[in-house]
C-alpha cells in the first residue's frame, strides 16, 4: 500500500504547487497536473493487475473460454483511460473536449460489447427455434 | 369380487429412477431418492462453473461502474447482457425440462386416474370415485394448460423484463417485471387453493394422523416448494392419512411412478435455484452496479419453475392418495 500513500502525498503537493505556479504559468501547472495524473494512473494499474489476475484465475477455475470477460476487461481499460484523459482536458479548460473524449469512451465500450449482444441474440434465436 | 388393477407402466423418462421392487413402499422410495440424487453432482459442478464466471463478470462491471462516466453506464449495460448470455442458455434448458416434466406428469395422470377410479368403484365407492375422477381430471387439465400455455411463456417474459431493467435501470420495467411475477404466483395459488378446497368439500382430505408427523410434513412441503408450498402443505394431511393405508398395489406403483418422473427434474431445477441464490448473495459483496438483482431474478424464475413442477406433482400425489383412502 506504499504506492497509495506516495500518490496521495504527490497529489496534495501538486495541487498546492499548481495553485502557486498557476497564477503566472498556467501551462506549467497543467503539465504538472498531467504528470501527477499519469503517476497516479500507473499506480492504479499496478493494483488493478492483481484484480485482473484474480479474474483470470476465476475464469480458469471455471474452465470456460470466455470471450465475455475479454470484452469487459477491454471496456474497463478504455473507460479508465478516457476518464483520466477527459478529466485532464476539463482541468486544462477544454471542458467540451473532455466530454467528447468521455463520449468516445462510451462509443468504444458499446462497440466492444457487440460480441456480447450478438451472443445474447444467438441464445434468443435458439430459444425461438 | 376380487379384481386386480394394474397401474400404467412408468414412462421412459422416469424408468431409470423407478425401483425394481415396489412391494415395500418405504424401501422403494429410498431407492428412488438415491437414484435421483445422482443427477445432482453434475449439476452442482456446472453451477459452480457458472457462479465463478458470474463473479468475474460482476467484479469487472463494478470496476466500470466505479469510473462513474457514460462509459461506466455502457459497461453496466454490457455487464447485464453478459450475465443474461451466461445464464439464459441454462435457464432455457431448465424451463424446457420443467415444462416437459409437467406434461409427462399430466399424461401419466390421465392413464393412472381411470385405473384408480375403476379400483375404487369395484370396492363399492361408485359415487366418490366419480366425484374424485371429475375433480382431479378437471384440475389436472386446468393446471397443465395454465402452465404450458401461459405461465411458461410468462417466465421468458419475466426474464426479458429483468434483463432490460438491469441494463437500463428503468423503474417502469421493474414494476412490469414485478407485475408479471405477481400474476404467475396469483394464478398458481388460485388453482391450488380451489383444488385443495374442492378436495376438502368432497370430504376425502380428512382423517386423523400423528400431529407431529403432520406438522413436519407441512413445514417440509412449504419450505421445499417455493411460492405455492404453503397452499400445498394444507393437503399434506391427505398424503399422511393415505400413507398409512397404502395397500393398493396399483396406487403404490402409481405414486412411485409419479415420483420417478418428478424427482430428478425437480432436483436439477432446485440445484440451479439454490446456486443462483448463492451466486446473487456472493456477487452482492462486490457489486456496486446492482447486477446481483438480475442474478436474483434468474433464481426467482427457477423458483417459479419449481412451484409449477411441484404443484403438478403434488396434485397427482394428493389425488392418488385420495383414491387410495376412498378404497379402504
Amino acid at each position: 500500500m506504499d504506492g497509495l500513500w506516495r500518490v496521495l502525498g504527490a497529489a496534495l503537493l501538486t495541487t498546492v504547487l499548481g495553485l502557486t505556479i498557476g497564477k503566472g504559468h498556467k501551462e506549467l501547472a497543467a503539465v504538472l497536473t498531467m504528470a501527477a495524473c499519469v503517476m497516479a494512473a500507473a499506480v492504479a494499474v499496478g493494483y488493478l493487475q492483481t484484480v485482473v489476475a484474480f479474474i483470470w484465475e476465476l475464469e480458469e477455475t471455471a474452465g470456460l473460454g470466455s470471450e465475455i470477460l475479454t470484452v469487459l476487461l477491454k471496456a474497463v481499460g478504455i473507460g479508465f483511460v478516457t476518464q483520466v484523459t477527459g478529466a485532464l482536458c476539463s482541468d486544462g479548460g477544454s471542458a467540451s473536449l473532455g466530454k467528447t473524449v468521455q463520449l468516445l469512451g462510451s462509443a468504444v465500450t458499446l462497440y466492444l460489447s457487440i460480441p456480447i449482444f450478438r451472443q445474447m441474440l444467438d441464445v434468443i434465436r435458439e430459444i425461438l427455434e | 369380487m376380487n379384481m386386480d388393477f394394474t397401474a400404467p407402466v412408468v414412462p421412459e423418462q422416469g424408468a431409470a429412477y423407478m425401483p425394481e421392487d415396489t412391494a415395500s413402499f418405504g424401501s422403494a422410495l429410498w431407492t428412488l431418492l438415491r437414484k435421483a440424487l445422482n443427477v445432482v453432482q453434475p449439476e452442482l459442478y456446472q453451477a459452480a462453473q457458472t457462479g465463478l464466471i458470474l463473479a468475474a463478470v460482476v467484479l469487472l462491471v463494478s470496476l466500470l461502474k466505479g469510473l462513474d462516466t457514460r462509459g461506466g453506464r455502457c459497461g453496466k449495460m454490457a455487464g447485464a447482457m453478459a450475465i443474461g448470455t451466461v445464464l439464459l442458455r441454462g435457464a432455457n434448458a431448465m424451463i424446457s425440462l420443467g415444462a416437459q416434466t409437467v406434461e409427462e406428469l399430466s399424461q401419466y395422470g390421465k392413464l393412472l386416474f381411470p385405473v384408480m377410479t375403476a379400483a375404487l368403484a369395484a370396492q363399492g365407492g361408485l359415487t366418490s370415485s366419480a366425484a374424485l375422477y371429475t375433480g382431479t381430471a378437471v384440475f389436472d387439465a386446468v393446471l397443465m394448460s395454465l402452465i404450458s400455455r401461459l405461465l411458461v411463456p410468462m417466465v421468458y417474459l419475466f426474464l426479458a423484463l429483468a434483463a432490460a431493467n438491469s441494463a437500463t435501470g428503468e423503474g417502469m420495467l421493474k414494476k412490469l417485471r414485478d407485475t408479471v411475477k405477481g400474476f404467475m404466483v396469483w394464478c398458481l395459488r388460485i388453482v391450488l387453493t380451489v383444488f385443495t378446497t374442492y378436495m376438502s368439500i368432497t370430504g376425502v382430505v380428512s382423517g386423523t394422523t400423528d400431529a407431529a408427523a403432520l406438522k413436519a410434513t407441512k413445514v417440509t412441503i412449504s419450505s421445499v416448494v417455493p411460492v405455492v408450498g404453503g397452499i400445498l402443505s394444507d393437503a399434506s394431511e391427505a398424503v399422511l392419512v393415505g400413507a398409512g393405508v397404502m395397500k393398493n398395489a396399483a396406487g403404490v406403483y402409481g405414486i412411485l411412478a409419479v415420483l420417478a418422473l418428478f424427482l430428478a427434474p425437480f432436483l436439477r431445477i432446485g440445484v440451479h435455484y439454490l446456486s443462483l441464490k448463492a451466486a446473487a448473495s456472493l456477487c452482492a459483496i462486490f457489486d456496486g452496479a446492482g447486477l446481483n438483482e438480475l442474478i436474483e431474478d434468474f433464481g426467482t424464475a427457477m423458483g417459479l419453475l419449481l412451484a409449477m413442477t411441484g404443484a403438478s406433482c403434488l396434485l397427482l400425489l394428493v389425488s392418488t392418495v385420495c383414491f387410495l383412502k376412498g378404497a379402504v
